[in-house]
């Protein structure tokens, strides 16, 4: 394929990496380099590019990565983000998984996996997890997500061990549910630590074919109050806890960002690409989903502090606002000059340019419907206006605003060549 | 027990001003408020089913605020617990079956084939029902024929198609297909709602129109019925 590329471009893989690279820092850095860069953002979009199924991200990780490949190598963006590949489905399925439905398993095949959203944390429990957040997590709420781990209910709380006492324990591990558990995980392990190894090789591999990663990383992740709503009490759940149990609420959002905060893992500047750009999806801080006020007290301050924490860890933040954000815009105004990319999805452009234009580099928002349903000039025109009327200055990267993994291939391309046309800094 | 006519007049007052009470509690969200003026209504004597009346009053006054963009979906979703919770204290104590009868019209909701999503819907849902239509709430990840099925049988004036994955537009449009195949879709308005649906969309669909929320989807509900 470098070969292939090379041909194609008279320049090598290297080559076409560092100016790729150089575009994108000018774009973050609201600098105007030569031209605006474009990105593209998927999960499954390879999938009918490439001419796989979609389950391949799940169970063939080497086929996953071959259709990657193809597709960014095919298509040339300046960057590329592939949100799939991070789960292997034979690990999902020996844990008998419940937030999650994915293609292969309990779905078609060619689908995209589906979050099953669920009050897993109940409203009277904020208590526990407070007081308690290991224990609550091990022998509560982890047999409530995972079939295969619910005779974790069962431990005592191991609170309680010190001295030699634990060995009054020891029947448990004995019995022949926990040695079912063990075997589960003991395998899972395996799979997940072979997954993990090919996989993780996905953004050199794709480097040396010369596309710099939107990248990924372990860090503190994005707003604490999506922790909640999502994976822990709900979209309903959490609404209801900013009326009935607000204090809570903002003291599990705290407790959360300190946990992340504890593990998180700085960026490494002995490897390309330094600072790490990382990826950070937010979901419920959107317009619709809260008032100015409701965001101002949930969302925004451990939003806030994510993206600082994150920014002092030695990466650049790329939140990903969904749906729509024009009425807070301002607020991003209080991040760092230049430490962040704001990528939006329905937010107005313009809008966003007039107000953090000369602030932070955004990044957005040709539409899922304008990719999947739309024609090749329609797409360009789109694209045109957003590049004429925000490119000046830098500080601009295009790509679509939410999923194309249904998009006509021809369409992603017009996306990716308008930049290549109409962003050119004279 | 025999009142004095004083007596009455203070209780009609009190219990006029306790309505009152009532339906601003709901309105402002003020939970505990209103679950105690509750309990204290029927405690008085007050009708169960005018309780509920009284909830319906407040709801609409939560519609109005969420279209004048003061109330959100966290709001929504809030009136809808404590109508549960008032439901709940209610429902048993009621002689009839009001609320059945008199309804502006019958409407078949349900997420698409392959897509599970069901938040945006039950709020549809709910919203629907609490403006006074009859909600058949199929469920998530309905195939074409189950909406023909539930159209054949319910006849109802529309149908809500919801959907938030991007394949969700081709199950949208072969929903609407199968409903014009089985000679139905010219008894039916369409409406389609979902996070990614645009004018496109529903173009592609062969809908009717869009929502972009659950106080649009009363709006083209009240339309499409003949409601002023």
């Amino acid at each position: 394929m470098s070969e292939y590329l090379k041909n194609k471009t008279g320049r090598s893989p290297e080559e076409l990496y560092q100016e790729r690279e150089a575009r994108i820092r000018g774009a973050i850095e609201l600098r105007e380099s030569d031209r605006v860069p474009v990105l593209i953002g998927f999960s499954y979009f390879p999938y009918k590019y490439a001419g796989v199924p979609a389950s391949t991200a799940y169970y063939d990780a080497k086929g996953w990565k071959e259709a990657i490949k193809k597709t960014v190598s095919e298509l040339e963006p300046d960057c590329f983000r592939a949100s799939s590949g991070n789960q292997s489905g034979l690990v999902l399925e020996a844990l008998d998984t419940k937030q999650i439905r994915w293609p292969g398993f309990g779905l078609d095949p060619n689908v995209t996996h589906q979050f099953v959203e669920g009050e897993y944390m109940k409203e009277d429990e904020y208590d526990q997890i407070l007081s308690d957040p290991s224990d609550y997590i091990l022998r509560t709420y982890l047999p409530r997500v995972f079939g295969a781990l619910a005779p974790l209910s069962k431990l005592p709380p191991l609170r309680n061990f010190n001295g030699t006492s634990f060995t009054a324990f020891l029947p448990f591990f004995a019995t022949s549910e926990f040695r079912q558990v063990a075997e589960i995980l003991y395998k899972a392990g395996q799979v997940e630590t072979k997954w993990r190894e090919e996989m993780s090789t996905l953004e050199e591999e794709m480097a040396a074919l010369g596309f710099p990663p939107h990248g990924h990383g372990v860090a503190v992740g994005g707003a604490p109050f999506d922790v909640i709503s999502d994976n822990l009490r709900g979209m309903r759940g959490a609404m209801i806890d900013m009326y009935r149990r607000p204090q809570q609420l903002l003291e599990l959002c705290d407790k959360i960002l300190e946990w992340r905060i504890a593990r998180a893992v700085p960026a490494d500047p002995k490897k390309r690409g330094n600072p790490k750009r990382i990826f950070m999806p937010l979901h419920r801080g959107a317009e619709g989903f809260m008032s100015k006020k409701q965001f101002e007290t949930f969302y925004w301050p451990g939003l806030k502090k994510a993206i600082l924490a994150t920014i002092d860890l030695g990466y650049v933040p790329m939140p990903f606002f969904e749906g729509r954000c024009d009425s807070v815009l301002e607020y991003l105004l209080e991040l760092p000059k230049g430490s962040t990319v704001c990528h939006f999805e329905h937010t107005d452009m313009f809008r966003a340019k007039e107000v953090l234009g000369d602030h932070l580099c955004i990044m957005g928002n040709v539409p899922s419907s304008l990719l999947q349903l739309g024609s090749v000039p329609e797409v360009e025109e789109y694209c045109e206006k957003i590049l004429k009327g925000c490119k000046k200055g830098g500080g601009l990267i295009l790509t679509n605003g939410s999923s194309i993994d249904e998009a006509k291939p021809e369409n992603v391309k017009a996306m990716i060549d308008s930049a290549k046309k109409y962003g050119l800094y004279s | 027990m025999v009142y004095t006519q004083e007596e009455i007049w203070v209780q009609r007052e009190r219990g006029r001003s306790m309505s009152n009470e009532l339906v601003e509690a709901i309105a402002n969200m003020e939970e505990d408020d209103a679950l105690r003026i509750v309990q204290e209504m029927l405690d008085n004597g007050e009708g169960a089913s005018n309780v509920l009346g009284y909830c319906q009053e407040a709801m609409g006054i939560v519609g109005q605020r969420y279209e004048k963009g003061e109330y959100f979906l966290p709001e929504l979703i809030m009136s809808g617990e404590m109508l549960k919770k008032i439901s709940e204290i209610v429902k048993p104590l009621m002689t009839t079956e009001a609320g059945k009868s008199n309804r502006l019209g019958k409407i078949v909701l349900g997420t698409v084939r392959g897509d599970i999503h069901d938040i945006g819907k039950d709020i549809v849902g709910f919203m629907l029902d609490v403006n006074g239509f009859e909600v058949h709430d199929l469920g998530v990840d309905i195939p074409e024929e189950k909406f023909v099925s539930a159209v054949k049988e319910l006849q109802p004036q529309v149908v809500a198609l919801s959907g938030f994955l991007t394949l969700a537009y081709d199950s949208m449009k072969s929903t609407v297909e199968a409903l014009r195949a089985a000679g139905l879709r010219d008894t039916v308005k369409i409406m389609i709602g979902g996070g990614q649906i645009t004018d496109m969309v529903c173009e592609y669909a062969g809908a009717d129109a869009y929502g972009i929320d659950a106080m649009a989807a009363v709006a083209l509900a009240k339309k499409w019925t003949g409601v002023s």
